[in-house]
């Protein structure tokens, strides 16, 4: 244990606590002063007194959970410190969805850095991650299994576009969650060179525009309803994953279920979701991202909040570094083990 | 290999024939040869390239990886060899990843244990999925997603010919099918079938009923009975004995005994005999899962031919001694089945006697008198153009709706199947399932009855009858009887359909188990 460390940070049943500073990071319960790193629901949640975030993840809250989410909001640019109390809090990309961030707590010279979700692959739509030295990093480990290695995009992307050349006849839905995949599919879809319109389900709208007006460059979106009037043959239509279990589909030409995730690595989740078209992608680190970070950051403790933190444990007692599991409840909702039931357009009548 | 390797993953994600034909034609149209015809090799059956074992491979993983990784991420996936393919670590500056045909040449070069430290090689070069597939490969595992009638259908659509041209000459041609592609791509000619030992397509018949009769010059036609079993051409080639199932798939490995063994006294050159393959035991036949059981099993053992015998119903000869008879006319050829078969006296083959008949009147008599093991008359017109089948005629029940199933994926919202019960002594025992063909209108209406009358439920099925409740009645028609041990009613009943909901018939009113009254063969009462 790292002398002085508890004063900095410990995990709380609320979530990861600051004494010094009294403020909680991500917490899952109503705190009076939180510091959010990302937009996700299992992040970001309604009813704090105070929050520090970013100005889009501020943005994607308000139009997530309507304006009054909070009493007070301040927003942060990446890098720029703030003090509160004696602690200083700085935020710095993380590369997990517009706006996400890592926070990065100091107090009298002892570091640490919570990581929220992040990735380390290129994304259009959000600043990249970086690297800052620490002592203690706290990352999760959705993906902490070895046998997760993410292939690179452009390659899932050609997959997609290949099966649309395949199958003029037939619609393709593309399931995608509303926050982060879906708008970087489309940027994806957009930099391979895709000029059509795309439709988007409602779910998807309001999240496009706000992504739109802070110059994430999405194309032609086309919202669709409840009602399909044109069964859309040889396009693409993103909506939530939900969809596909919904008699809304139904409306679609003959649709080739895909779905964007990180977990159709496994057969038997393909299998039993019945997708077609499996797209590997995520917005978490793979396991070599993972294990690069951990070097690159090269703290003196790993805390690892969430996902399968067994592997990752033991991959770090192989280096030589001290982990440490925080068993932390609440979280892995987006891409995460659990589904989040996101509203979906109600049946036609 | 990788291209193989999303072959196989995509076919296996897509229930769909159509598009699962589409999916196979594209492979083969981006795909070079030698590959994609051992990649159709591969799928169309059997592997033969089954080198390595689990253990061995399960060995070379264990040397590169964390015994305590390795478990835990099994126990995510619940499959080794997936596990396998997945954590197999990346090497930096591998060869280039090998194809299907490095993969098929090496190991024909290289049997034994040499095998390991080439397999090791492939499996740093290639991606993931290719790992997957290159294990399975291997290690023998089912690969095939596939069956030999979708490949015949890829491989006709890749040129638009019939699939049926496809399957008559497969037989004679072998991995990696270089001529038949480029023949089906226009690129080549009609490879030389081995005609003699090739399928000889047959038009399929066409289905009459009863008001088509009329129309008919029946001076023109001859009757046979349609016998239900696996249609076959069985060929004698001087000492070599095949049977073609129409697939063009040679399924005389599951029917030793229709080899029938060349007798010296009666010396056949070579005959090729269009027929039916049946179970019969002592003069009954068997139903058709009783021929499932033969076609099954991996080894046909002297015990399985002595439980379910097969005979050959002949009902046509299309080759003798050298030539080919499809330019006779049917009777011309029908006297030549009946000398062939009385000389040789073939002792599994039965001939499919023509019966005579005077008009109209004498076919409707035919019809009307056709036993139960038969599913109908077979028209063959003389000049061998346009054989017709008229069905028996359906037998009609009014049974009452016991469960309502709901379909899966795409059909989850609406009932695809429903079961059916007869009464028996006050109980209502299941009799049968059938799909749904109702109309809308008609189903909505179902929907509405299920919805209000559910009794019980078991996952996707809805029980809405028991003995005591208010039921619903629909008339069904079926196509015959087989006696099984295996289902409750003591039987099941063939091409059970619906044929009409009787809204205003009470339960009660329903038929009994014994109103399908029908003699039991002996063989069934034990």
């Amino acid at each position: 244990m790292i002398k002085g460390i508890e004063q900095l940070l410990q995990p709380t049943p609320a979530g990861l606590y600051c004494p010094a500073g009294d403020f909680y990071i991500d917490p899952v319960r109503r705190v009076s002063r939180a510091i959010i790193t990302h937009g996700h629901a299992d992040h970001a949640r309604t009813g704090h007194g105070a929050v520090l975030a970013t100005a889009p993840t501020l943005a994607i809250m308000a139009a997530r959970m309507g304006a009054n989410f909070t009493g007070q909001q301040q927003a942060a640019s990446f890098g720029a410190s703030v003090l509160i109390n004696d602690v200083k809090v700085s935020l710095h990309p993380a590369g997990h969805v517009l706006g996400s961030a890592q926070v990065c707590i100091e107090r009298y010279g002892l570091r640490a850095v919570i990581s929220g979700d992040y990735k380390r692959a290129y994304d259009p739509t959000c600043t990249g991650f970086e690297v800052i030295a620490c002592d203690v990093f706290v990352t999760e480990a959705t993906f902490g299994l070895p046998i997760f290695r993410h292939p690179p995009i452009t390659a899932e992307i050609q997959k997609l576009l290949a099966s649309i050349s395949l199958f003029p006849d037939r619609a393709h839905f593309v399931g995608a969650y509303s926050l982060g995949k879906g708008q970087r599919m489309i940027a994806e879809l957009r930099r391979a060179g895709y000029q059509r319109p795309i439709f988007i389900h409602t779910a998807l709208v309001s999240l496009c525009q706000l992504y739109q007006t802070l110059n994430v460059d999405l194309g032609l979106l086309i919202p669709v309803g409840a009602k399909i009037k044109d069964p859309l043959k040889g396009e693409i239509v993103i909506g939530p994953p939900q969809a596909m279990r919904n008699k809304w589909i139904e409306q679609l030409a003959d649709p080739v279920c895909t779905f964007a995730s990180g977990w159709m690595r496994s057969r038997a989740r393909i299998k039993s979701q019945g997708i077609e078209l499996p797209l590997i992608i995520s917005d978490h680190a793979d396991w070599p991202e993972l294990l690069a970070t951990i070097s690159d950051i090269a703290p003196q403790e790993v805390w690892i909040t969430h996902g399968a933190e067994d592997a990752l444990m033991r991959a770090c007692m192989l280096n030589g570094i001290t982990a440490r599991p925080l068993h932390m409840v609440g979280y892995g909702g987006e891409d995460g083990d659990t589904e989040v039931a996101l509203p979906v357009a109600p049946l036609p009548t | 290999m990788n291209r193989f390797a999303a072959l196989i993953d995509r076919l296996a994600n897509e229930a769909q024939t159509l598009h699962r034909i589409s999916i196979l034609c594209d492979y083969l149209k981006s795909s070079p040869d030698p590959e994609r015809g051992l990649a159709l090799g591969l799928l169309a059956g059997n592997n033969p390239y089954k080198a390595i074992t689990r253990n061995q491979i399960r060995a070379m993983v264990e040397k590169r990886v964390d015994h305590e990784l390795f478990q835990l991420s099994r126990n995510f996936l619940g499959d080794a060899l997936e596990t396998i393919a997945l954590i197999w670590p990346a090497k930096p500056g591998a060869n280039r990843p090998p194809g299907l045909e490095d993969i098929v040449n090496s190991l024909q070069d290289r049997p034994g244990d040499a095998v390991c430290d080439l397999v090791e090689s492939w499996l740093d070069a290639l991606t993931p999925d290719g790992r997957y597939a290159l294990i399975k490969l291997l290690t023998g595992t089912i690969l095939a997603k596939a069956d030999l009638a979708l490949v015949q259908a890829a491989i006709a659509k890749l040129g638009d010919l019939a699939p049926a041209d496809i399957a008559a000459l497969w037989h004679s041609q072998s991995p990696p099918y270089r001529a038949l592609l480029a023949y089906a791509e226009g690129q080549g000619p009609r490879p030389a079938a081995r005609d003699d030992l090739a399928l000889r397509p047959q038009v399929a018949p066409r289905i009459v009923r009863d008001e088509d009769i009329a129309n008919l010059d029946l001076g023109q036609y001859r009757a046979q009975w349609v016998y239900r079993g696996l249609s076959v051409q069985w060929i004698r080639e001087g000492t070599k004995t095949i049977l073609l199932a129409l697939s063009g798939e040679d399924v005389i490995q599951a029917f030793p005994e229709l080899q029938m063994a060349k007798d010296p006294s009666t010396p056949i050159a070579s005959a090729h005999i269009q027929g039916v393959v049946q179970i019969m035991i002592d003069g009954a036949i068997q139903p058709t899962s009783a021929l499932q059981k033969r076609l099954a099993r991996q080894r046909t053992t002297p015990a399985l031919i002595r439980q379910y015998p097969a005979i050959l119903r002949a009902y046509d000869l299309l080759g003798l001694d050298g030539q080919d008879l499809r330019g006779l006319s049917f009777d011309q050829r029908h006297q030549l089945l009946i000398e062939f078969l009385e000389k040789t006296q073939l002792t599994q083959a039965h001939l499919v006697p023509t019966f005579s008949f005077a008009g109209r009147k004498g076919l409707v008599a035919l019809h009307d008198a056709l036993p139960g093991e038969v599913d109908g008359l077979l028209l063959s017109s003389v000049d061998g153009r346009d054989p017709l089948i008229w069905p028996r005629k359906p037998d009609r029940i009014n049974a009452i709706l016991l469960y309502a199933t709901r379909g899966q994926g795409r059909l989850a919202s609406q009932f695809t199947e429903f079961t059916f019960g007869l009464w028996r002594a006050g109980q209502i025992v299941p009799i049968g399932r059938a799909q749904n063909t109702l109309a809308p209108s008609d189903l909505s209406r179902v929907e509405v009855f299920v919805a209000e009358h559910t009794i019980d439920r078991f996952g996707p099925v809805r029980v809405v009858a028991g003995p005591s409740t208010p039921g619903l009645v629909m008339h069904l028609e079926f196509d015959g009887i087989d006696y099984s041990t295996r289902h409750k009613a003591g039987f099941s009943l063939r091409g059970l359909r619906i044929s009409a909901i009787s809204w205003d018939m009470a339960p009660a009113q329903a038929d009994s188990l014994a109103s399908l009254v029908v003699p039991i063969p002996d063989s069934h009462q034990s």
